[in-house]
């Protein structure tokens, strides 16, 4: 991967607050693995991800409707 | 925002969200399925290559969902499998572990729009069968493992903290 070292550390670090990986100490070096528990990780994410497009859903169409009151 | 409902506990595979929105039922049914390039964080959750310009649901039983690219390209996400305007959508989700379309996944995405009132509507959304990837729970892990698609996954994410 044509990624520098420092980026890929933050990637890590994204992946991890997703739980997508788990992180270990071993002496000055952080292991990192992927979590087995995919389904879990993978609803979690969905869980964000839905709360995120409703939001934006919610404000397209209190949108609309105010709009249309407008025209009316 | 949305709220989790909280009756049922957790159901590991499925994910449930509620809402009401200070439109009228027909306008929130319009906006979700005709509009939903307008609303829809394609800056963030899209997996063509190029940049994404619309959200598209064809308004049928059987009707394609898909992302069109700037490019005029498409990319399928998945397929229209109830149509019952303006009350009632059932898609498939058919996005794999690795963001790729796989027709045979079939996640579904239950929205229903219950009028409260004239002017507004609750909007309950159920993404279930989340266990269907289960049984692609090797076939992740093996793309976890392959560097080739470590960069894919890493983007996706990188896209999702950079928002």
């Amino acid at each position: 991967m044509k990624v520098s070292r420092p980026a890929v550390s933050q990637h890590l670090q994204v992946l991890k607050a997703a739980r997508l990986v788990k992180a270990r100490a071993e002496g000055t070096r952080r292991l990192y693995a992927v979590n087995p528990k995919g389904v879990e990780t993978l609803r979690t994410w969905l869980d964000g991800f839905w709360d995120e497009a409703l939001a934006a859903f919610k404000e397209a169409a209190e949108l609309a409707a105010a709009n249309e009151r407008k025209h009316r | 925002m949305t709220e989790q409902r909280m009756s049922g506990g957790t159901d590991p595979n499925t994910v449930r969200k509620s809402m009401s929105v200070k439109a009228p039922q027909a306008i929130a049914w319009r906006v979700f399925t005709e509009k939903m390039g307008t609303w829809w964080p394609l800056a963030q959750y899209k997996i063509g290559k190029t940049n994404a310009v619309d959200a598209v649901i064809e308004p049928r039983v059987g009707g394609r969902w898909y992302e069109r690219g700037e490019d005029g390209s498409t990319c399928q996400w998945g397929s229209v499998l109830t149509w019952e305007p303006t009350a009632l959508l059932v898609l498939s989700w058919d996005i794999s572990a690795d963001w790729q379309y796989d027709a045979t996944l079939k996640t579904e995405i239950e929205v229903r729009f219950i009028p409260e009132g004239e002017h507004a509507t609750r909007v309950e959304l159920e993404h279930r069968h989340l266990d269907r990837y289960g049984a692609r729970r090797e076939e992740m892990r093996r793309i976890f493992d392959t560097e080739g698609d470590w960069g894919r996954v890493l983007e996706m994410f990188a896209r999702v903290a950079a928002a």
